[in-house]
């Protein structure tokens, strides 16, 4: 038992030294099932925003995590097939560059969130649920529809995207890139989590009516929040594109959306750092589980159904001092 | 020269299927007044409270606010214009500290709700503020506390904080002494002779006891309609109100 600041820290440096030993040991294979990890930890991150701390139960993030996705398989296509990308009558080069990749894999997943948060939020409970899922189940077909980028089959990516002076096929530079961004993600959160948007939307997980009698307006709350979340797990999917240098409609599919919701779930809903220890938990378990029998998943929800009945604030609640289960307030 | 009045409601209905909650209404609320609304459970009052809060849409009629037509905006719009209201049932975010839920409601009072880079517990001003908000309902010893180990009576006191909190010029308390004590309906009644100096209140209560002790005018609803209106005695003389209402409260 310890405090939540210790923890938070630990996981933070296990995260940083683990992939660097595995190299020393020549272990590529570590690194790269921690890079899958820290990318999943920020998708559970963008999520965890919006369920952990806002309430609202999205089961369509794999929309946000699939677009990031080929929006970094596409403009890679391009770029190197030297065919511009073309959208009615203009015309856009492709590009190779992770810079210029993850700043369309942030705008155009915040604007999917924007456009689907806009008719979800106009619901609550089943509903919601059942419009985020509807959602991105038409982009995952829509995906398996088009020929251009690879159908049912998907988009390969001979090398992956480049950044200035790093060299990204090395599996350790890989990992500090993603990294970087998953402490540039619990920055952000943790900025948005003390800000009047996040207590505005703290409050209004718990009591809209409260939140409308002081002058705050909770559905521009919600859907801010929601395109935040959405940007976030864009992200972390044009990351996993880039790892994997492969990019298929499964990204899209539901099973996509509930593994993120589970691992935000297994490692503690209301707690900054719970989908990072979620994302090394789940993955692990896949591993560890998946080599001793094909049927891992059933184990898996047999741990969750338990930590649902016995222990809803997840994985952190066992290993830190405070039991406060909703950690909500300042 | 004719005073005006801070509320005026302006032949305001409001239906629910074929049952009329209020019908045709006209009520005016003034300066430095403590206005009772009064009548049996249906009547109306709290649905009343609803519509001029904004959480309920008018089917017909006007409410005006300082004479400005406020019957189509948003409740938000009308709580950062200065209509504070307290909820039947205590209505605050009970997983937040009491400070908390004050910050909450200064920062929405000012607006800039959406503001994702400044930090609203390091806001001194808040904080400040918020505690001598407390400091007027006596619970500044239980800043830190939890909402939810709160007992009722210092939920009321919470609320009433929070609605002063929006800098109101208009209080809507909606049976706030429902629940409470002798003492703690005294402090409550204490408070509110203090309070209608900043803003007038309309104030909903079946305690008649606190109506009599502070209301300047009493208007009594029956099936959604006005019944009568006047001060104390009016309202005890009146045959009608002794029928539907106080009868059995007398």
């Amino acid at each position: 038992m310890m405090s939540e600041k210790k923890l938070n820290f630990l996981i933070l440096i296990f995260l940083f030294l683990v992939p660097l030993f595995s190299i020393l040991l020549n272990d590529i294979y570590i690194t790269t099932l921690f890079s899958k990890i820290v990318i999943l930890a920020i998708a559970g991150i963008g999520l965890n925003l919006i369920l952990g701390y806002g309430g609202m139960v999205s089961f369509g993030h794999a929309a946000f995590f699939g677009l990031g996705g080929y929006i970094t398989g596409i403009l890679a296509f391009h770029f190197n097939n030297y065919e511009p990308i073309q959208i009615l009558v203009f015309e856009f080069e492709g590009t190779n560059q992770l810079l210029f990749v993850w700043i369309f894999s942030l705008i155009f997943s915040s604007l999917l969130a924007l456009f689907i948060g806009y008719f979800s939020l106009r619901t609550t409970g089943v509903y919601f649920i059942m419009i985020t899922l509807a959602f991105a189940q038409m982009l995952y077909y829509f995906s398996i529809s088009w020929p251009t980028y690879g159908g049912e089959d998907g988009l390969s990516l001979s090398l992956r995207n480049q950044i200035p002076f790093l060299n990204t096929m090395d599996p350790i530079t890989f990992f500090y890139i993603c990294y970087v961004w998953l402490i540039i993600a619990i920055i952000f959160v943790k900025f948005i989590l003390n800000s009047p948007l996040g207590i505005s939307l703290k409050a209004s997980k718990e009591n809209d009516d409260r939140v409308r009698s002081v002058g705050i307006n909770p559905k521009k709350v919600k859907l801010i929040s929601f395109m935040i979340s959405g940007a976030i797990t864009g992200l972390a999917g044009s990351l996993y594109a880039d790892l994997n240098r492969f990019v298929s409609p499964t990204i899209l599919s539901w099973q996509m959306s509930g593994e993120i919701m589970i691992l935000v779930i297994l490692g503690g809903m209301f707690r900054l750092y719970g989908p990072i220890l979620g994302a090394f938990f789940y993955i692990i378990l896949e591993q560890f589980l998946g080599g001793i029998t094909e049927n891992w998943q059933f184990w898996l929800g047999l741990i969750i159904l338990l930590e649902v009945l016995y222990a809803k604030a997840g994985i952190m609640s066992f290993l830190i001092k405070d039991k406060y289960d909703d950690k909500t307030s300042s | 020269m004719m005073i005006k009045p801070v509320l005026k409601i302006d032949k305001l209905s409001k239906s629910f299927g074929a049952i009329k909650a209020n019908d045709n209404l006209n009520l005016n609320l003034f300066k430095n007044e403590i206005h009772a609304l009064i009548g049996p459970n249906g009547s109306g009052k709290s649905t009343l409270v609803k519509q001029i809060s904004g959480f309920l849409k008018q089917d017909s009629g006007q409410i005006y606010l300082e004479e400005i037509d406020i019957s189509n905006y948003s409740a938000e719009h009308r709580s950062r214009m200065g209509i504070a209201r307290s909820f039947q049932i205590s209505s605050v975010i009970n997983s937040f500290k009491v400070i908390d839920n004050l910050r909450l409601s200064l920062m929405g009072r000012d607006g800039g709700y959406l503001n994702l880079f400044s930090n609203i517990y390091r806001n001194k001003d808040y904080s400040d503020e918020a505690f001598d908000l407390l400091r007027i309902v006596d619970l500044t010893n239980k800043a830190n506390d939890l909402v939810s180990t709160l007992s009722h009576g210092d939920k009321r006191k919470l609320e009433i904080s929070l609605a002063l909190s929006m800098n109101p010029k208009l209080l809507l308390f909606d049976e706030p002494m429902a629940g409470l004590d002798k003492t703690s309906s005294q402090l409550m009644i204490d408070l509110f002779e203090k309070l209608k100096v900043k803003a007038p209140i309309l104030l909903i209560e079946h305690d008649m006891e606190s109506v009599f002790a502070l209301a300047d005018r009493i208007s009594v609803l029956d099936y959604g309609s006005l019944i009568a209106s006047g001060n104390e005695k009016e309202i005890k003389s009146n045959a009608k109100v002794q029928e539907v209402y106080l009868g059995d409260k007398n």
